[in-house]
């Protein structure tokens, strides 16, 4: 049958011949079609194999340090000074370069020095207030960025307060990084690039971090308080080495955009789930739970508060009754604060639904969940890190606190509605 | 010719649907993770030894009750050094959303009377037994149907704060896996990709070197001890705390890591330990690469610097110079394991801060879990 049919093609007509041509190339087409669709199959597949995903346990392309602290001057007088050390470590057996942006959100006194005349720096919703009278307690923000390379497997590490100099090796240069002010408050996000000249986003997932926040005295006998977690990673979507086009980071599509149409990056988690104790202050002890927010969207290009994302986040909160509660709460860049004062002000804490005077019983889980909005230039996903502090008050060594960083779970997508990371950064031609 | 692209056509759909049948499959697949809820909990590391409590808070992020099904395995070295390898179990019954807790020296009573605000407070999820005084192990924890068999709502997740001593605290999130679309009516579970997630093929754990001198201390805290002067042997970060011809001797400051290392082969219904070989690939910052292994049996709790490649030049063989190290560390014998670690920072009065991490994880590899029998 086959050869009676290539017999006809080849004595037929010139139309039969033509007919046969087209269909078969109408065969190859089928043929390509169904190549180029089993392609995006295996591509897909690909993908699906690789499941880009938010995480703290995995590497990633792009690493965030969501709470970096610095308080080497005690500059509240609370008989204890604070500082952070960044690990990162490059997982790849091949040389990468990273890109780097320390964000400072550290408040400061709009009037000049603290009433402790130590820095301009303050802290938000004290009660007295940091500042002297007539002050405010204002929100700053912005952005200092470095470049740094590394060899291969090679780990680095430094202590905020003072920078680092990452050591050449392998053939990488290695780099340096300032260090912060003397109180700082803030977080770190790196992402791994080309190269330090042209700093455009490669389509890896080679970096691991971690961080170590320090409460250290050496009043009396001294006390030693350390909490560590791991950076998040959000991982590339293509894991190839390739170079991405341009210093926006997709973090998941985003309908209607037309600069992320596509996800470069794994999409921000739709629900975040912290378990946590609830907070409880009785004669003698104290225990509460701090939750750092910060949001999945940022411009680096734009070295301007007002230019960076406002998120909405809704709390639903469930004590062991299984008994639901909520809140919600509005930030900007960077939100940093105890539980109990997400609904409550200083002072009026046991009327906080994260109050075990409240719920009744002593843990609780609260499912974060930030509101999606309309906009498709910018996303509304947000990423946090919580610690737990369990104080003995006045003990013979004065306060003496115990403290933990952890890592929080993620649940869902918001799909169509990615984040974006925006930065401009380059030193070459 | 038409018949012939009509079955090539045909041919390639199928090939196709094949492909999209194999991809589907493939993002179905079970993951496991610190930070998304599962089916199957472990918690490598649960301390109770006199001066160390732990904390186990356990919740169900499902809206369907959840009936759970615990195992503690004690670890501790029993006679001649070989661990004790007993385990008991209990189960947990959470409704919707529930979270829970207990505290591994107590346990939890059944007690609906308990009072508002307390350590019981809340719906009683079952009897949790406590622990008796030097038990270091692990628990793990599997969602059950009510015939007793395994399922997989994949609605767990849990933390576990270790306490102690003092004021010192430690938490990290317990390992959670996956199960998948199919789950056997049987107590094995296995660890496979498909039933559940697999384990990791690999962590990877970023470490300042054993007994090297703690970064921040040294720079913040008591970092020296008096030599001379009238306060010889007192703590001190300034010469000027020694007293008159007194000197402050500073790099007295340090760090020490502990590993504990959970196999996944679990076989709860024979009571058999795993033994596996851990293999430690180790990287300074200059990119010097070192190597060590160790054997695990049953589960270990061990300090790094018990191997020369984790130690710091300034300990006695140790091997590293830099500040920081990452280890690669994979099992070459025995099946995977699951691990976490803790850090001690010690400044030169002796104060200790303590912080757990979650290790990093690579790749998969199979295991099995094999639940006890109910009868």
């Amino acid at each position: 049958m086959a050869q009676r049919e290539a017999g006809v093609m080849h004595n037929g007509t010139r139309s039969e011949r033509s007919q046969a041509m087209t269909m078969g190339r109408g065969s190859l087409r089928t043929a390509g079609a169904a190549v180029a669709m089993l392609a995006g199959v295996m591509a897909l597949h690909g993908t699906a194999a690789a499941q880009a995903t938010v995480a703290s346990d995995r590497p990633a392309g792009l690493v965030i340090w969501p709470k970096i602290v610095v308080d080497t001057i005690d500059a509240f007088n609370q008989g204890r000074t604070v500082d952070t050390t960044i690990q990162f470590t490059n997982t790849s057996s091949s040389i990468r370069t990273i890109q780097c942006f320390i964000v400072d959100t550290t408040s400061r006194c709009n009037n000049g020095t603290n009433r402790f005349s130590t820095s301009e720096a303050c802290r938000e919703g004290q009660v007295p207030s940091d500042c002297l009278p007539g002050g405010a307690c204002l929100p700053e923000w912005s952005e200092t960025d470095f470049p740094v390379t590394l060899s291969p497997r090679q780990p680095f590490g430094w202590t905020a307060s003072e920078g680092g100099t990452v050591p050449p090796a392998g053939g990488a240069p290695g780099g340096s990084i300032n260090p912060t002010d003397t109180v700082f408050t803030g977080e770190v996000k790196c992402v791994e690039v080309n190269s330090q000249a042209a700093a455009l986003p490669i389509n890896a997932n080679d970096i691991k971090g971690e961080a170590n926040i320090y409460e250290v005295s050496t009043v009396n006998t001294g006390s030693v308080d350390v909490r560590s977690y791991n950076a998040i990673g959000v991982q590339t979507v293509l894991n190839d080495g390739s170079t991405q086009n341009d210093q926006v980071l997709c973090l998941g599509a985003t309908s209607g955009s037309a600069e992320c149409a596509t996800a470069e990056y794994a999409s921000c988690p739709a629900v975040l789930i912290l378990n946590h104790f609830f907070d409880q202050s009785v004669p003698g002890f104290e225990r509460r739970t701090d939750l750092t927010l910060i949001p999945c969207s940022q411009n680096f290009a734009e070295n301007d508060l007002t230019e960076q994302v406002v998120n909405a986040v809704q709390f639903l909160v469930y004590n062991e009754f299984e008994q639901r509660f909520s809140a919600s709460t509005r930030f900007q860049c960077f939100r940093e604060t105890q539980l109990s004062l997400i609904d409550s002000r200083p002072g009026q804490e046991r009327f906080s639904i994260w109050n075990v005077g409240v719920q009744g019983t002593l843990t609780g889980q609260t499912r974060i969940r930030s509101i999606v909005g309309p906009e498709n230039d910018v996303g509304h996903g947000v990423l946090a890190v919580a610690e737990q502090f369990r104080e003995f008050v006045a003990v013979a060594n004065g306060d003496e606190i115990g403290s933990a960083a952890f890592n929080l779970n993620y649940v869902g997508l918001n799909p169509g509605r990615g984040d974006f990371v925006r930065y401009s950064v380059s030193t070459g031609p | 010719m038409g018949t012939i692209q009509r079955t090539h056509a045909g041919w390639m759909l199928g090939a196709l649907g094949a492909c999209v049948l194999v991809a589907s499959a493939s993002y179905a697949q079970p993951q496991i993770a610190t930070e998304r809820p599962g089916s199957l909990l472990m918690f490598p590391k649960v301390v109770r030894d006199g001066t160390r409590d732990t904390v186990l808070q356990i919740t169900n992020t499902g809206n369907m009750p959840n009936h759970v099904r615990c195992f503690y395995l004690d670890g501790a070295p029993g006679f001649g050094g070989v661990p004790v390898w007993t385990v008991r179990d209990f189960e947990l019954d959470l409704t919707r959303q529930q979270p829970t807790h207990w505290r591994a020296s107590q346990g939890r009573k059944v007690d609906q009377k308990s009072d508002f605000g307390s350590e019981e407070a809340g719906l009683d999820p079952g009897l949790v037994p406590s622990l008796p005084v030097g038990f270091t192990g692990a628990l793990v924890c599997a969602e059950i149907g009510t015939d007793g068999f395994p399922v997989a709502l994949n609605a767990l997740k849990g933390e576990a704060t270790i306490e102690g001593p003092g004021v010192n605290e430690s938490k990290y999130n317990a390992l959670a896996l996956q199960g998948g679309t199919t789950i056997s009516d049987d107590n094995v579970l296995d660890l496979n990709g498909t039933e559940y997630a697999a384990c990791p093929a690999a962590s990877h754990l970023n470490f300042i070197p054993d007994g090297a001198n703690d970064p921040v201390i040294e720079e913040l805290g008591f970092d020296g001890i008096c030599t001379g002067g009238p306060t010889p042997g007192l703590p001190c970060f300034t010469s000027g705390q020694c007293g008159l011809g007194g000197s402050c001797t500073t790099g007295e400051t340090n760090v020490t890591t502990a590993l504990t290392v959970l196999p996944c082969n679990l076989d709860f219904q024979n009571g058999i330990p795993s033994r596996i070989t851990l293999q430690f690939e180790v990287h300074d910052e200059f990119e010097v690469m070192f190597s060590g292994s160790t054997q695990v049996d049953c589960w270990r709790s061990f300090n790094i610097g018990i191997l020369s490649s984790l130690r710091s030049n300034l300990q006695p063989f140790g091997a590293i110079t830099t500040q920081y190290a990452t280890a690669r560390i994979t099992s070459s014998s025995g099946g995977p394991f699951v691990a976490v670690a803790e850090s001690f920072h010690t400044d030169s009065a002796g104060n200790t801060g303590s912080a757990a991490v979650n290790l990093h994880m690579e790749g998969t590899s199979n295991a099995r879990v094999i639940l006890s029998d109910t009868f």
